[in-house]
């Protein structure tokens, strides 16, 4: 009996660690929200983050941008995938036509597109120190 | 009968012949000082990933293999070129902003990474195309040493 309770606790100890870890992270904020204007932060989360986070399905979407991620980009990075965002926006190729085929309501008004690309601008104005 | 086969065979034959004279303009431009070559020193290895992979589509200047001259395939190669500029004309370098020339650095390497670019389609009829991971690694450190380059010229400005 003794010979199993301590691979029975290291597995305990693990399963239950990584169930910890795992909502922890996931109720974890986006990184950098506090910095993120309201506005912002409720088009994302209303339209983007539902594909564009290190948990999403969708292998491609994860891979091309995680939102909570940004904030730890090198300063080259961040810029350029600020400035992708603001250009598939801008053209319309995000959100995807088939993803708004199901969720009709998560299509970008020109106001919220407005929004989003200005929002990019001034943060890359802000990194470059302008 | 043998007159009706000979109608058959000769339909296609002529229609070959003729779509011979429907060709589209060849993509071969001058280089000018807006080239990337001309606009910045790039080590040896990623000008041979450049030219081996990208610049058929991406600039001003294919070069063209012999069959390329034969309609239909010239009418596809035409769109493939055509298309490739429009994303990405690396001839025109020198008439972007920065932060543009940033942003093409960044996907150039993230869909060399990927395997994305070059197309499949274009890799099977130039073997030299295939990067190495070593050539892919190349080029991103090139273009990452040269976004930093960049970044630093637009704060200074």
């Amino acid at each position: 009996m003794k010979k199993i309770m301590l691979p029975a606790f290291v597995f305990a100890t693990v399963i239950f660690g990584a169930f910890i870890l795992n909502t922890a992270y996931k109720n974890a904020p986006i990184v950098g929200e506090k910095e993120l204007p309201e506005q912002v932060k409720s088009i994302i989360d209303q339209s983007c983050f539902q594909c564009h986070n290190a948990d999403s399905q969708n292998e491609k979407a994860r891979e091309a941008l995680d939102f909570k991620a940004i904030d730890e980009l090198g300063k080259v990075k961040k810029i350029t995938t600020l400035k992708e965002i603001a250009e598939v926006i801008e053209k319309g190729e995000m959100p995807p036509k088939k993803f708004l085929e199901k969720f009709p309501e998560k299509k970008l008004t020109e106001e919220q597109t407005k929004i989003m690309a200005d929002w990019s601008k001034k943060e890359i104005d802000t990194l470059l120190g302008k | 009968m043998k007159k009706y086969f000979r109608i058959i065979f000769a339909i296609p034959v002529a229609l070959f012949a003729i779509i011979q004279f429907f060709q589209p303009e060849k993509n071969r431009g001058e280089i000018t000082q807006n080239h990337l070559f001309e606009q910045t020193a790039l080590p040896e290895g990623v000008q041979t990933i450049l030219k081996n992979a990208c610049l058929d589509c991406h600039s001003n200047q294919t070069t063209y293999l012999w069959y390329h001259q034969i309609a239909p395939v010239s009418w596809m190669i035409n769109s493939h070129i055509a298309d490739g500029k429009a994303e990405l004309n690396l001839s025109e370098w020198g008439n972007w902003e920065p932060l543009d020339q940033m942003g093409a650095l960044d996907k150039m390497a993230d869909e060399i990474k990927s395997g994305e670019m070059p197309l499949n389609a274009y890799v099977l009829m130039h073997p030299k195309a295939k990067l190495t991971e070593e050539q892919k690694e190349q080029f991103h450190a090139w273009s990452e040493k040269l976004s930093e380059e960049l970044l630093l010229k637009m704060i200074n400005e």
